[in-house]
């Protein structure tokens, strides 16, 4: 009990590095999840289409320019912006901006006077962007079918309005039966940053005391005290045990909060647990595993920040690994956190537990507690080698 | 110059200096490398899969499916037929096709994972054949006798041309976001040697501190080397992280390696002053100063842009003030202006910005250190 309570004690006298790191984490989990979520409590919300963020700017002030905002405007968000390529330029270099498209002058002059020659629209756009090639298929369709109007004696006029007449006629779209509209709602998107505060505040919270049991004159003065080995490990363990589920009651707090309690009756809480539960001893084992073989605190620092920043980063929870390269993908799959990533994403689509889901699962999180089991086995053969070396 | 000399040799020795300054950069690079090398190539158009499931024929719509092009010798669709529901539905959720179409005669249901790019493209597809035909339909009602050649135009026109016009600046990428975000990063690390070399003037901190307090040597003089020592050894370090990142790692940073060094060293000054302001300001152990100095780089870096590298935007649109006083964030826009705009003015406004902060920085931890007295240590 009393190295039990010691390690409250040093944990006490820490608190401001761990708070520290909480204070950073939930910044940047809810900062992101709060951009990134789509609250999905209706299938409609799931259902709509992607906008596309577009500009056209009008040079030619007729009616041509007047119908095509119009008529992308049904779904898309139009911009106005007056040319100003630096502010264009800006806008695309942060996905702001999807495309902008320029009427010239005399642009709808050309189009019906066949003596006049044609003009062409003018684009700026990041080349190669899928965005913008999706809305120049769109315009192309558009621009066919209103010419191919013009031609059969239709007015710019007439057939703009024949042309937002038949944007009425829409494809039915269905969700597939085995998707939950909430795949990507805040919760879900939350619980994919875990791993950044288990392995930050994991490694922490149990490095930083565990340098404090191995400080030589420490260590020396418990290994002649009364307390037994058995007792001292068990002390240990305990209090690593109860701070790993203080932090896992501190993250169900905060998704309680985030999902306004509908967590709860969610049916893939259960499974978030679980998942959450396999990354918690990863992060513990990686904890005692950088408290055994620190010498310091820079060294402590410098490990949890490596591991925190590099997992997370390999493991597709801060860039999501759907964006990953083949090659990418390969050296991911040897990353634990990445096995979160893929559970997570995978419960947070779920509907019902399947068995090929509960196989999936079984075995994504049975390969994080594998890790864990490593380090953990690791740790223990190099305390008992310095042991041996020290006796 | 002696102290020079001691200063340079005491930062050499650390070797959490050393980790924190050339390590942990480089260890951070070589990963965004391996992961955004690739990245760009996701957005990059390539064919959508799509799942066909006929329940009632259709053939002109499947053959118009599969032939249709973005570009010579693109096609738009890879097109999956498959005997029944429940087939298409196991290749959804195995996540061969994006989606797929029932085909019922003339009606279609698109059955989706999510609404996403894909998704959108092939539904704008299906309503676009859907539409065609009911324009044809409406052409023919008005006059028949056009209608003929209006579905031959319709299929066989060209679209109206569309010129594009080129962007100034080089990088377009961005993913290279990530590697300014690295740079602001690793410069404002230099708060750490900072903090170490501001501890080393108090007394109550290190012995070094209570050595040195009891020297004739003039404060002003100790801290005046002292900073000089560590500009001069992290300016060296940083010099070594950015030609890796510009020439191993292969960023486009723009033709001007000279400003991109500047912009880098003045980002160095804020932040080992920023290490001098903690050292100085902040009371309490050397443990709690370490986690401010390392809340102080992580935050700002965050706020840059190096987890989530919309950051900025975000910021820019919600609280701008916080862009334009951040270091990371103005050293993530140095090189920005530099890379993508080719331009001096933001570059300039982003440098002084940097430079002012660093130099109240500078003013704040003089002050204290002049101030402070030791009754008994």
């Amino acid at each position: 009990m009393q190295v039990f309570k010691l390690y409250f004690k040093l944990l006490r006298s820490n608190k401001g590095i761990l708070i520290m790191y909480f204070a950073i984490f939930l910044t940047v989990a809810l900062v992101i999840s709060n951009a990134q979520s789509v609250d999905g409590n209706n299938n409609q919300e799931a259902m709509k289409e992607e906008i596309l963020t577009i500009t056209i700017i009008d040079e030619d002030q007729k009616s041509f320019g007047n119908g095509l905002k119009e008529y992308f405007s049904s779904g898309n968000d139009i911009v106005d912006m007056e040319y100003d390529e630096q502010k264009i330029l800006d806008k695309l270099y942060w996905r702001k901006l999807d495309y902008a498209l320029v009427i010239p002058k005399g642009f709808e002059e050309s189009l019906l006077d066949e003596d006049v020659k044609d003009m062409t629209l003018k684009c700026m756009k990041v080349p190669g962007y899928f965005d913008a090639s999706f809305f120049e298929s769109e315009l192309s369709l558009y621009t066919s079918k209103l010419t191919s109007l013009l031609k059969a004696g239709y007015s710019v006029e007439d057939a703009q309005k024949q042309l937002l007449d038949l944007q009425d006629e829409q494809t039915k779209v269905e969700l597939a039966t085995f998707v939950n509209a909430n795949q990507n709602d805040k919760s879900t998107t939350f619980l994919a940053y875990v791993p950044y505060l288990f392995i930050t505040l994991g490694m922490n919270g149990i490095g930083l005391i565990l340098l404090t049991f191995n400080a030589p004159l420490v260590r020396a003065r418990m290994e002649c005290s009364s307390t037994t080995m058995k007792t001292r490990i068990a002390g240990l363990v305990g209090g690593i045990l109860l701070y790993g589920m203080l932090l896992m009651v501190t993250v169900i707090v905060v998704v309680a909060i985030v999902s306004k309690g509908r967590i709860f009756m969610d049916v893939r809480f259960p499974y978030f647990l679980i998942n959450m539960f396999g990354m918690l001893l990863f992060s513990l084992s990686l904890g005692f595993f950088t408290g055994t073989i620190a010498k310091n605190q820079d060294a402590v620092n410098g490990l949890v920040n490596v591991l925190s920043i590099g997992l997370c980063f390999l493991g597709g929870v801060f860039v999501p690994y759907e964006f990953f390269g083949d090659a990418v993908l390969k050296v991911a799959k040897f990353v634990p956190t990445y096995w979160y990533a893929v559970t997570n994403t995978k419960i947070g689509a779920m509907t019902e537990m399947t068995s090929g889901l509960a196989n999936d699962i079984f075995w994504q999180v049975g390969l994080v507690l594998g890790y864990a089991l490593v380090i953990f086995s690791v740790t223990i053969v190099i305390i008992a080698n310095r042991r041996k070396q020290t006796a | 110059m002696q102290q020079f000399g001691y200063s340079i040799k005491r930062s050499l020795r650390s070797i959490e200096g050393i980790f924190w300054a050339l390590v942990f950069p480089l260890f951070l690079g070589l990963i965004f490398k391996f992961m955004f090398g690739n990245l760009g190539t996701y957005e990059q158009f390539s064919e959508v899969a799509v799942g066909v499931v006929e329940q009632t024929e259709n053939d002109v719509f499947v053959e118009m499916l599969k032939e249709i092009e973005m570009e010579e010798d693109l096609h738009m669709f890879e097109v999956f037929e498959y005997e029944n529901v429940d087939e298409a539905e196991k290749a959804l959720q195995n996540e061969t096709v994006y989606t797929y179409i029932v085909v019922d005669g003339d009606e279609f249901t698109l059955m989706i994972r999510k609404m996403d790019i894909y998704t959108s493209l092939v539904k704008s597809f299906v309503d676009q054949y859907k539409q065609n035909y009911t324009l044809i339909e409406e052409v023919a009602k008005k006059d028949p006798k056009q209608a003929v050649a209006f579905a031959t135009n319709l299929f066989d026109s060209d679209s109206i041309g569309l010129e594009e016009i080129e962007l100034k600046g080089q990088d377009k990428s961005p993913y290279t976001q990530y590697f300014y975000a690295l740079l602001g990063m690793a410069c404002l690390i230099a708060s750490m040697y900072g903090l170490g070399h501001g501890m080393d003037l108090q007394a109550d901190m290190t012995t070094i501190g209570a050595r040195r307090n009891v020297a004739p040597t003039p404060k002003m003089q100790q801290f005046v080397t002292d900073f000089l020592a560590s500009m001069t050894m992290y300016s060296v370090l940083m010099t070594i992280v950015l030609v890796a990142v510009v020439y191993v790692y292969g960023q486009d940073f723009g033709d001007n390696f000279g400003l991109v060094w500047l912009v880098t060293i003045v980002g160095t000054f804020t932040g080992l002053a920023g290490g001098y302001l903690i050292a100085t300001w902040v009371k309490g152990p050397k443990g709690k100063k370490e986690a401010m100095c390392i809340a102080f780089f992580m935050v700002s870096s965050f706020l840059g842009g190096l987890q989530m590298a919309e950051m900025p935007y975000i910021l820019e649109e919600k609280c701008p003030i916080i862009n334009r006083i951040n270091p990371a964030t103005l050293l993530v826009n140095a090189y920005k202006s530099l890379a993508v705009f080719g331009d001096y003015q933001q570059y300039a406004v982003n440098v002084i910005s940097l430079l002012v902060i660093g130099v109240l920085f500078m003013i704040f931890s003089v002050a204290k250190l002049r101030r402070t007295k030791y009754a008994s240590i």
